[in-house]
């Protein structure tokens, strides 16, 4: 069931209408029965993944707590080791599976015919991604890993541990919540307050308007050249690189603000995900803004295990990259996933190892550092190297990708953009001329919006107008939403008024 | 803290509702395609309607209500109101419900129902098919059993049409807004001239319109769910005191059925539901020589022209002064 689907539209206030007239303890049961039904819509049968996950975790999470609580020697810690090992094992072991197999074997495949040697005969599985394993494998094991920490107690109640996993706003595509936060609100009593609706649901509205008018919207433009590149020329192909950078922040923050909005109207706070990333002045700076829930996920348990920043300089630099890459992979089973986190540890290990030497030069060229104009640059900058890097996660494998640019680097068309034949002599790359001006549109209303949002809480700022204005705003989100979405072709009159008999 | 529920908490958010709604209703209204939009508005200014024409676009083109007042003005002196509400694509399917709606408002005498009705019906055509018919009209228990028993896929979406045809904004202009209210823009719809197009058919010259089809014997069997339809329509009229007369404009071929086929058709019809008093049939395929018809009366080999809609109106009017009693039919 995605979150724009007829199914969600029905779903989602019949839930929130029963959440807030149950009894308050009972509430819980209601979430986690609607969490399951929400996950069970994509596939029924994931149902037992997720509940495996959930068991085995909770379990560890008791088991753990239970193991640090007994007195004794030396035989009790390393009991809870392997209690988290055997957790992580079975988890990551689930996830390996449906998700990496099929890229592990082939690579294996392919080194061991490189190697002369004969390949295996490999077992084959035909396995389909189950929606969100990533997300609520992670969250899981972040739990786990705050009870061995001692963080927190582990949660003795597994209904609403299994809540916590399943918590169905967040589920297939995060926030990734951590245990602190949102297993203390999920004990906590909700009320229902018209104010915290009216901000969640304008928040659902916006996230609406960045995912449907938006990112769908230049998806259509993105797939066309990405799918046909070789008809395009560099230029073109740059361009279309530079709107995947929308349309993927558009597609993902449009979610999570969706997911954020619709926690919020019941009453649950989940973390901020996005904070205008793409007006980082470094690359380091626009990781702290993007995707903030998995960032922040690899920095506790895979970065500061690792040693973070505080064992020297080369070792930094190597967890950087470490962290990075594994970033990479849990994006997607595929080579090209792993070189975009690699390029993204890259800019950071470089940047921080040129620094002492920029600093140096712009001593001595007397550059302002402090003035918009430069930090203006240094955003376009880390644009640009952000959106290169874009381009592998985009395209169909690393081969493709690198072909993609050799094409481009071949056939730079400089004046490919220009078209004399369209209303403003812009080049639409195959998009309708109107849709191209409503995707204008629409980034400069969201680049509007971000950059207000960085200095002003756009919600006090509007409660302060009058009620006209306030509805006058709600109502045009609402019906821009309705008018510019993009459902899908299924939703498109034109498949079906302009047929002649 | 507790559960605050007071009339601001309820009246703003059921204000803000009503409003939405009533801006949804109206932005509805203007995105809906309005081919049929204008026959609907005008059928409801309509004071009285004596002859309707109901069917597809074979009706629409070949039949000229205008043309038949005119007539009956001149020869009988009788005022006599056509209304051709024949919609691209209509199928005997939705036939039933719509004239079901449309007859809870009028009641003509003569109910002419263009045969093409009951071409096979292909699956990816019946969306259009049911839009043309549906959309308009308002919502009823009638238009929900139509749609219930018309439609495949997606029948929300006649509920709230609007989100089909939301993509609509790219050419939506002040037409679309102006036929809401402008009874200018509706006052020839389903009352003007036929056919609009003055293009003949390039004859290919197979002289399909040579061929004897007086002596085409054979029936062709209609689907199950076109003869229900079809049965209940009849009874509708029968209840009504409607009389029907089925008419087959004369075509070539179109949507994989020929005139030929299109003829067998006819016989069934006209062997298991012709009685000759309140149920008839005139089938202008069999007439092709009679009329002199051929490529040059045809605009595309599926709908006639301007010159084939005057023969095809002209030999209806000869058909219908010849069988009936005028009086019967008139006000």
């Amino acid at each position: 069931m995605l979150f724009n689907s007829i199914h969600f539209l029905f779903f989602f206030p019949i839930v929130v209408l029963a959440y807030f007239i149950i009894p308050q303890k009972f509430r819980y049961l209601w979430l986690l029965l609607a969490s399951y039904y929400f996950y069970m819509s994509w596939n029924p049968k994931y149902m037992l993944l997720i509940a495996a996950s959930t068991v085995v975790t909770w379990g560890s999470g008791l088991l753990i707590a239970g193991c640090a609580g007994k007195p004794g020697g030396k035989a009790f810690p390393i009991s809870k080791k392997w209690c988290m090992a055997g957790c992580f094992g079975f988890n990551l072991g689930i996830l390996f599976f449906f998700k990496y197999y099929g890229f592990a074997s082939a690579n294996v495949k392919a080194l061991l015919r490189w190697g002369g040697v004969e390949t295996l005969g490999m077992p084959v599985f035909d396995v389909v991604l189950p929606v969100g394993i990533s997300f609520y494998t992670f969250q899981a094991l972040g739990y786990v890993t705050d009870v061995y920490r001692k963080e927190i107690l582990p949660e003795k109640n597994l209904l609403r541990y299994a809540l916590f996993i399943s918590f169905f706003p967040q589920l297939v595509a995060g926030p990734i919540e951590r245990s602190k936060n949102l297993m203390q609100q999920m004990k906590e009593p909700h009320y229902f307050d018209p104010d915290r609706v009216k901000d969640g649901l304008l928040l659902m509205g916006w996230g609406f308007f960045e995912k449907l008018v938006i990112a769908d919207r230049i998806a259509i433009l993105v797939t066309d050249v990405y799918s046909h590149y070789t008809d395009y020329t560099g230029l073109q192909i740059g361009v279309a690189t530079i709107l995947f950078a929308f349309q993927i922040y558009c597609d993902f923050s449009g979610y999570s603000d969706i997911a954020i909005g619709a926690a919020r109207i019941m009453g649950f706070n989940l973390m901020k995900n996005f904070k205008s990333p793409y007006f980082a002045t470094t690359v380091s700076g626009f990781w702290r803004n993007w995707h903030i829930s998995l960032t922040t996920w690899f920095r506790d348990y895979v970065y500061i295990p690792l040693g973070g920043n505080r064992c020297g300089k080369w070792k930094k630099y190597r967890n950087i990259m470490v962290t990075f890459l594994v970033s990479g992979l849990w994006h997607g089973a595929s080579w090209n996933y792993v070189v975009w986190g690699g390029l993204n540890g890259l800019y950071q290990v470089v940047g921080d190892f040129t620094m002492p030497f920029r600093k140096k030069a712009a001593e001595l060229l007397k550059v302002r550092t402090g003035c918009w104009s430069y930090r203006f640059f240094q955003g376009v900058v880390t644009f640009a190297l952000v959106d290169f890097a874009w381009l592998f996660f985009r395209a169909n494998g690393f081969m493709a990708a690198v072909r993609m640019m050799r094409h481009g680097l071949g056939k730079l068309g400089v004046s490919s953009m220009i078209d004399p034949q369209r209303l403003m002599g812009v080049n639409t790359l195959g998009m309708e001329e109107k849709d191209f001006y409503v995707m204008l549109l629409g980034l400069a209303m969201l680049m509007a919006v971000d950059h207000y949002k960085r200095k002003v809480d756009i919600k006090k700022a509007l409660a302060k107008q009058n009620l006209a204005f306030r509805w006058l705003v709600y109502y045009g989100v609402i019906f821009t939403v309705l008018i510019f979405g993009i459902y899908g072709p299924g939703y498109d009159a034109s498949s079906f008024i302009y047929f002649q008999f | 803290m507790g559960n605050k529920i007071t009339i601001k908490t309820v009246g703003k958010p059921v204000a803000f509702l009503l409003i939405g709604l009533f801006l949804f209703s109206f932005i509805q209204t203007v995105f809906l395609e309005k081919s049929s939009y204008g026959k609907w508005r005008n059928w409801n200014v309509q004071e009285n309607v004596d002859i309707l024409v109901l069917g597809n676009s074979h009706a629409d083109n070949g039949i000229s209500p205008l043309l038949m007042e005119e007539r009956f003005r001149q020869a009988y002196g009788q005022e006599v109101s056509v209304f051709n509400y024949a919609l691209y694509g209509m199928r005997t399917e939705q036939m039933y419900f719509f004239c079901n709606e449309i007859l809870k408002t009028h009641t003509p005498k003569l109910i002419i129902l263009e045969t093409y009705a009951f071409c096979p019906l292909a699956d990816e055509h019946r969306e259009i098919l049911a839009r043309r018919a549906f959309d308009t009209l308002p919502l009823s228990f009638n238009k929900m059993e139509g749609i219930r028993y018309c439609i495949l896929e997606d029948p929300w979406s006649y509920y709230v049409p609007f989100i089909k045809y939301h993509t609509r904004w790219k050419e939506i202009s002040p037409r679309d807004i102006s036929l809401l209210y402008d009874k200018n823009l509706w006052d020839m719809a389903g009352k003007g001239d036929a056919s609009q197009s003055s293009e003949a058919c390039p004859d290919p010259g197979d002289g399909w319109f040579l061929q004897d089809t007086s002596r085409i014997q054979e029936c062709r069997e209609i689907t199950p769910t076109e003869k229900e339809c079809l049965e209940k329509l009849l009874l509708l009229l029968e209840e009504k005191g409607v009389s029907l007369l089925f008419v087959s404009v004369p075509y070539k071929v179109q949507m994989g059925l020929d005139s030929i086929e299109m003829i067998k058709i006819n016989n069934y019809l006209q062997k298991n539901y012709v009685d000759g008093d309140r149920i008839r049939l005139l089938d202008m395929n069999r007439l092709w020589r009679e009329l002199d018809f051929d490529y040059k009366d045809l605009y595309n080999e599926g709908h006639v022209n301007q010159a084939g809609g005057r023969k095809v109106t002209n030999c209806l009017l000869q058909y219908l002064e010849t069988n009936y009693d005028i009086d019967s039919i008139t006000n």
